[in-house]
């Protein structure tokens, strides 16, 4: 009877990953270092923002079934109809102090180089999420 | 401020309750997987990532 050879232990290396992780962490660097209303602030949204969606709409999508009734879903359609409402009332009535609009809110919390680059490396996380969906 | 507070506290609320065993309520997740099952709505739910980014990076 002849001797088989051992089975191959198939291991994944992470170095794919790591090497993007580490790639969109320096991107983040960069882009954070820009702000706002400058042309390489919008190069770096649009660059990065172009780069998740080219990934989401190509990669194939992991077939997750939703859950039924789709009643199940109707608290949340009532909490974004209440965020849209409030956030939509306060830039219809000029976002001031009394009634800021989120992003007056979170102008002077994302000012700092080093906030904003956490954010906007947060920001292409939430979108790597949606693509690993 | 207070506002965005209540909005933010109700998420986390509706999320927990969510997860709990026999609940009827849907996950943030179980939303997403409805709504990105159609392409256009992949589509869709991307866009508005990047709006989201364009908005409070860019503009």
């Amino acid at each position: 009877m002849a001797t088989q050879p051992p089975p191959v232990e198939v291991r994944r290396r992470p170095t794919r990953a790591i090497l993007a992780g580490f790639g969109a962490a320096g991107f983040a660097g960069v882009a954070g270092g820009f702000a706002s209303f400058t042309w390489q602030a919008t190069v770096c949204v649009m660059l990065g923002g172009a780069v998740i969606v080219l990934l989401g709409m190509l990669r194939p999508q992991r077939r997750r079934l939703a859950p039924t009734p789709r009643r199940g879903a109707l608290a949340w359609a009532i909490l974004a109809v209440g965020f849209l409402g409030w956030e939509g009332s306060a830039l219809v009535t000029g976002s001031g102090p009394s009634h800021p609009s989120l992003s007056l809110l979170l102008d002077p919390v994302l000012e700092p180089h080093a906030v904003r680059s956490v954010a906007f490396l947060g920001w292409l996380l939430g979108g790597w999420m949606l693509v690993r969906r | 401020m207070l506002g965005f507070a209540a909005l933010a506290l109700a998420a986390v609320a509706i999320e927990l309750a969510a997860r709990r065993p026999n609940s009827p309520l849907w996950t943030v997740g179980d939303c997403l997987a409805y709504i990105t099952r159609p392409r256009l709505g992949r589509l869709g739910v991307l866009l508005a990532w990047l709006w989201v980014g364009w908005h409070f990076f860019a503009r």
